[in-house]
């Protein structure tokens, strides 16, 4: 039945372009490195974490969180933040064992984004990074020393990086569901009554050629 | 490309052109069953309204005007707003203020009942009130012209960091609002109102706003501003205790009275263009579908201010719009009544565009400016937003049939009951 695979391909067109809406660019700033990186042990207890995004950030809505395994947080003051870098002093005395920095910032744009970076101490182990860091994953690794000259105007004409974050709400238009059931059941429907018109007519051509010429390729025949 | 008929030669991607062609056809015919199929749902699914053929037009439509409290407070609000300042002539004197409110009143019942004013110039445009009202409102040198006693918080408002003000938008002697929902009603009422204020005051700014045409959506329905917000969910509701607490004043020549801030609000459509809409829905702190909280699913829902994100962060964040204009004091509430206002574009922008914040509220000081010293103070909606416009004005009471707006100040007259 290869002859029903364009009709499908074009049903599914239609559906697509039924169901597909704009989505607004975004341009929300990411976590570019950390101090420590994603998954980094350390042999000492850090005194502070620091945090460097790929622009500038708003001075309003940074906050940092270092958790231990029993969800102390060790962040001695309220975080500083510096142009691209928002960094948070620690008390003294944290043990050895994994930790979490849970940050959030307010991107250049606007946006508040929000992530986890698991980070240890000694011989404790990193916590789990699979629950969902949001567009901190991407800082993990190797931290470069690489922010200081870092262009903060080419920020805003970034392409969208669709960075999903934790705090950001997934948040769709109300899709209307109706509209596309009844609309693809009256497009597949419509396919159905054209496959069936072509079959009966091919049919009734009595096995002759299927088109004026236009097909020569064709050996497949119905 | 070639041409339809000759068909031959792109096999590329070994679509043939006849497979291309079936392929092209399926997609039509699937467009075309799709289109009919949801038209005859709709068609046959939607209920016919044919109920409105006995209403009366929308332009008959009338809202009192003597009473109590002035209209166009708790009046639900009308599709045109327009709001002018005058500044008072300096040869206005106490009883040029007497007389002028006595006019200006006559022709504001008048034109609020769909009568023509006296020697009104086009009398058939007062003919479709559209529910009007006229408001009046007496700035700070209005009250002194009349030697009257004004409330502490007549005053403009102390200056707000955010705060990019500009004189054409700002202070004055006499409020006019003046809101109906039929734009010419307004515009006719307007000259009207100014054209016999004009050997008393001189006209200082207007501005017109903006917001659903009547019928457009349901009858009391939280406005939107034009980033889209639901703007003005937890304004107390008319005919509340609550909304007469929050609003009316009990004060003396005041009884009865409120006082009304206008602010005129920039809103950066370019800048929010850049912004998706979770990060809009963030800065406010509530969703943009309906205006519900984060933390909630329908508009009126309270926003649970205590809920985090699975890694510990406020759902609805510290700094939005929503949390930092609550107040844990439930005296500090304002009721607000904006519209919105969408100006010529300049300097290669392609907007410029805002809201005419208006709030009503018994005490400016008490209420106003704790709300906004919040928000000046911390409110990621500033990003967006900046005020060019401010004043401050006192509402008079209203009046009885015999009376007219102002003169529980400038005759001593007691406040209608």
């Amino acid at each position: 039945m290869p002859r029903s695979r364009p009709l499908v391909a074009g049903l599914a067109v239609a559906v697509v372009a039924t169901i597909a809406t704009a989505a607004p660019a975004s341009a929300h700033d990411k976590l570019i490195s950390s101090d420590p990186a994603s998954g980094q042990t350390l042999a000492e207890a850090p005194s502070a974490v620091s945090l460097t995004f790929s622009a500038d950030v708003l001075d309003m809505g940074a906050a940092v969180v270092v958790s231990d395994d029993g969800g102390t947080d060790w962040v001695s003051a309220a975080p500083m933040v510096d142009g691209p870098t928002v960094t948070a002093a620690l008390d003294p005395g944290m043990a050895d064992t994994g930790y979490e920095i849970r940050w959030r910032v307010v991107s250049s744009d606007g946006h508040p984004i929000s992530g986890v970076v698991p980070f240890a101490v000694g011989d404790g182990k990193p916590a789990d990074a699979a629950e969902g860091t949001g567009s901190g994953g991407d800082g993990g690794g190797v931290s470069v020393p690489d922010t200081a000259g870092a262009p903060d105007a080419g920020a805003d004409a970034r392409s969208s990086t669709q960075s999903s974050t934790q705090t950001q709400i997934a948040q769709e238009g109300e899709v209307p569901w109706r509209v596309v059931l009844v609309g693809a059941g009256g497009a597949a429907v419509a396919v159905a009554l054209l496959a069936l018109v072509q079959f009966l007519r091919r049919r009734s051509d009595a096995g002759g050629a299927d088109g004026p010429g236009d097909d020569p390729g064709s050996s497949e025949t119905v | 490309m070639p041409a339809p008929g000759t068909g031959a030669g792109s096999g590329r991607g070994g679509m043939t052109g006849s497979t291309r062609r079936q392929f092209l056809l399926g997609g039509a015919v699937a467009g075309v069953g799709a289109a009919t199929a949801i038209g005859a749902d709709h068609a046959l699914n939607t209920t016919p309204s044919t109920e409105e053929a006995s209403v009366p037009l929308n332009g008959q439509e009338t809202v009192p005007f003597h009473g109590t409290h002035q209209a166009g407070i708790d009046t639900d609000a009308q599709a045109h707003g327009l709001f002018v300042a005058l500044d008072l002539l300096d040869t206005t004197d106490r009883d040029d203020l007497a007389r002028m409110m006595r006019i200006l009143t006559d022709d504001a019942a008048r034109l609020t009942q769909g009568s023509p004013a006296l020697a009104d110039s086009e009398p058939e445009l007062a003919l479709s009130p559209a529910r009007l009202t006229v408001t009046f409102g007496f700035g700070p040198r209005f009250v002194a012209r009349a030697q009257g006693e004004a409330p502490g918080w007549l005053k403009a408002l102390p200056s707000f960091t955010v705060d990019r003000l500009l004189p054409e938008f700002s202070d004055g002697d006499v409020l006019l609002q003046i809101a109906a929902d039929d734009p010419l009603t307004v515009a006719h009422a307007a000259r009207m109102l100014l054209k016999d204020a004009r050997s008393f005051a001189s006209v200082r700014w207007s501005q017109q706003g903006f917001r659903r045409a009547h019928g457009s959506v349901r009858p009391g329905t939280t406005m939107r501003n034009l980033f889209g917000q639901v703007d003005g969910t937890s304004n107390p509701a008319p005919g509340t205790a609550d909304f007469d607490q929050v609003v009316w004043n009990g004060e003396g020549w005041l009884a009865g009275g409120t006082s009304a801030v206008v602010r005129r609000i920039g809103m950066d459509l370019d800048k929010w263009d850049r912004l998706d809409r979770g990060g809009r829905e963030q800065a406010v702190g509530r969703f943009l579908s309906n205006g519900a909280p984060l933390t909630g699913t329908n508009e009126f829902d309270e926003p649970d201010f205590e809920a985090t994100t699975p890694i510990g962060f406020p759902v609805i964040p510290e700094f939005s719009h929503v949390r930092r204009a609550r107040s844990e004091n439930p005296a500090e509430r304002i009721f607000r009544r904006g519209y919105n206002y969408d100006d010529r574009p300049a300097g290669g922008a392609v907007s410029r565009s805002g809201l005419i914040f208006v709030s009503f509220q018994a005490d400016v000081a008490r209420q106003f400016v704790p709300v906004q010293t919040r928000l000046d103070q911390l409110d990621l909606l500033n990003e967006w937003t900046v005020p060019i416009g401010s004043a401050v004005f006192v509402i008079p009471p209203g009046c009885s049939e015999d009376g007219f707006v102002g003169d529980t100040l400038l005759t001593g007259k007691q406040a209608p009951q």
